[in-house]
Formats: C-alpha cells, sequence, structure tokens
C-alpha cells in the first residue's frame, strides 16, 4: 500500500475541505518522518488500518452525506427565492398536476388548493430565514428541517394520528390497517424524520466546531 | 481508562509543556514513554481532531522551518480535563498496584 492509497482510504467520505485538512496533516507527518529517516513502510504501519482511521476521523469532521444537511442559505434576492422553490420542485410539480388532474375531471377539492398555498409560504418562510446571516449553524439546519414541505406532510401525518390516539385511545390500533406493515410503516417515518433532524444537528456541531479552528 | 482515553490524556499531556504539531506529539509519546508507547492505528489524528472539536485543544497553521505544520495548544478547558484526567489515572493506578502489589 501507498501513502496515497492509505489516504484515499481514510479520507473517504469526509467532506472535501475536512479531506484535504486530513490529508495535508498526514503527508506533513510522513514527510517529517522520512526527513528523520523513518522508512514509509514504517510509517505505514504506524499509521495502521486506513479503514478504522477513516471511521474515526467522521466522528471528528464533515461527511459528505452530513454536509448535504447544512443549508448553504440563500440570497435574499428574487433568485435566492427562486432557488428555495426549485429545491422543492419535484413535489410542487407533483401536488400541482393533481390539482390540474381533479380540477379536469370535475372534482378539485378547494382543500388541495390550499395545502398548495401553505407549501408555498413554507418554502417563502424557509428563504426567508435562512436569507438572513444571523442564526447559527443549528437554528439553520432546524429551520431548514422544520421548513421543508416533506418533512411537515410526515411530521402532520405523526401529528394527527398522535392526536387520533389521544382522542379514541387504544381503539386507534383496532381502526388502523391491520397487519404488521402499518406499524413498521408508522415507525419507519419517525424514525426517518428523527434521523434527518438528529444529522443535521451533527452536521451543524461539527461546522460550528470546524468555523472556531484558524 | 480505556485506550483512547489514555491516547487523550498523553496527548494533553504533552501539549501541557508547549504547542507542538502532529509528528512532534508522536515522537514527545514515543521518547517519554521510551519506546514502550506509541499513537498507533493512525488514531492521533482523529482523536487530535476530536480534541479540538470538543475545544480542549486548539489549532493554527505555522511556519516550521520554512514548511507549513499545524500547532495544536491546550485551552483552559483542555487544562481543567487533562487534571481532571491525571485525577483519574492516579486513583486508577493506585487501585490496581494495591490489589497486584509488588511494591507498585
Amino acid at each position: 500500500m501507498t501513502p496515497e492509497h492509505w489516504l484515499n482510504i481514510a479520507t473517504h467520505g469526509l467532506a472535501p475541505q475536512s479531506g484535504e485538512r486530513v490529508r495535508t496533516e498526514y503527508l506533513a507527518h510522513l514527510e517529517d518522518a522520512l526527513e528523520a529517516g523513518e522508512s514509509v513502510m514504517a510509517v505505514l504501519t504506524e499509521w495502521g488500518d486506513p479503514h478504522r482511521a477513516n471511521a474515526e476521523l467522521k466522528k471528528a469532521h464533515l461527511t459528505t452525506r452530513e454536509a448535504r444537511y447544512l443549508p448553504a442559505g440563500y440570497a435574499p434576492t428574487p433568485t435566492g427565492l427562486g432557488k428555495a422553490f426549485q429545491e422543492d420542485a419535484l413535489i410542487l410539480g407533483l401536488w400541482s398536476a393533481a390539482l390540474i388532474r381533479d380540477l379536469l375531471s370535475n372534482d378539485f377539492s378547494p382543500a388541495g388548493l390550499g395545502l398548495l398555498g401553505v407549501a408555498g409560504l413554507v418554502i417563502s418562510l424557509r428563504w426567508f430565514f435562512l436569507s438572513r446571516g444571523h442564526y447559527s449553524q443549528r437554528v439553520r439546519a432546524f429551520i431548514w428541517w422544520l421548513l421543508t414541505p416533506l418533512h411537515l406532510i410526515g411530521l402532520s401525518f405523526l401529528g394527527f394520528l398522535g392526536w387520533y390516539f389521544t382522542q379514541h385511545g387504544l381503539q386507534v390500533w383496532d381502526e388502523l390497517p391491520r397487519g404488521w406493515w402499518a406499524y413498521t410503516l408508522l415507525l419507519g417515518i419517525a424514525g426517518y424524520y428523527t434521523s434527518r433532524l438528529l444529522t443535521a444537528l451533527s452536521a451543524a456541531r461539527k461546522a460550528e466546531a470546524r468555523a472556531g479552528i484558524s | 481508562m480505556n485506550t483512547k482515553e489514555q491516547l487523550r490524556l498523553l496527548i494533553l499531556a504533552v501539549l501541557d509543556r508547549q504547542p507542538e504539531h502532529g509528528y512532534a506529539i508522536a515522537q514527545a509519546i514515543k521518547a517519554r514513554s521510551e519506546g514502550v508507547l506509541s499513537a498507533k492505528e493512525g488514531s492521533l489524528y482523529p482523536a487530535l481532531h476530536l480534541l479540538e472539536k470538543e475545544g480542549l485543544v486548539e489549532s493554527s497553521e505555522v511556519d516550521v522551518k520554512g514548511r507549513v505544520r499545524r500547532e495544536y495548544r491546550l485551552t483552559d478547558a483542555g487544562r481543567t480535563a487533562l487534571a481532571r484526567a491525571r485525577g483519574e489515572w492516579q486513583r486508577q493506578t493506585q487501585a490496581v498496584g494495591a490489589v497486584i502489589g509488588g511494591g507498585l
């Protein structure tokens, strides 16, 4: 194994800036070791298993997956607002298509149009808050998580179930579709949204720590 | 105290004397332990970076003999953590010594 191969494995999955910093430090270490008379093999032996180093480095550094959960924010301009809407273009498009279909089949529901308006409002609020630069990374990550229509749909669904449960007690389980899949689906949705929030907050913490480093 | 905690303690103890860069920290651990201890498994930098993330050390790039190196130094929180870890280590070694005897 060469140092380059070792570093490729050890930095795999790290965000580019983190990967570059790690690479620079290890290469500086190698340079110092070679100058002190150590061999490349001895240094690699000392570095050990690159997969293990990679797992440890991911605890300290932002990963590419986590970086996706860090909102870059928007410009406080119409282009910035357009970018916010563009990010949810798929769900807005599908929703609009469903409304048009209902309209053509004389089954139009004003509630559906109202919900589309709410989605537009949520996206506008996300743009408004994230185009202001005075929030911490953690607050920004939370705003991004909360003000995403898909997340709100999931949360509303869970909220509705919670409300229904308080109104009807354990009877609710009798009214739910039978079979394990219904419970698995509920747990899956709850787990999915919770994990997205936790990942966003973890990424924000790492980014804040990194921001304090010169 | 497990291996990772021991390495954290060793790093903090080395940096308690003076700021150092990665290779110098590894060398200091080896030299002071007369070759018995070393930061194996590529674990030195992950440990350093985690200590930095926790605010126990801080780093900056400095010029060392015409080369750019990232130098680490203890923060006040790091000194407090070091004092606590030293106390814990002494308590453990005394406890083990009391059990196994042999003049420890």
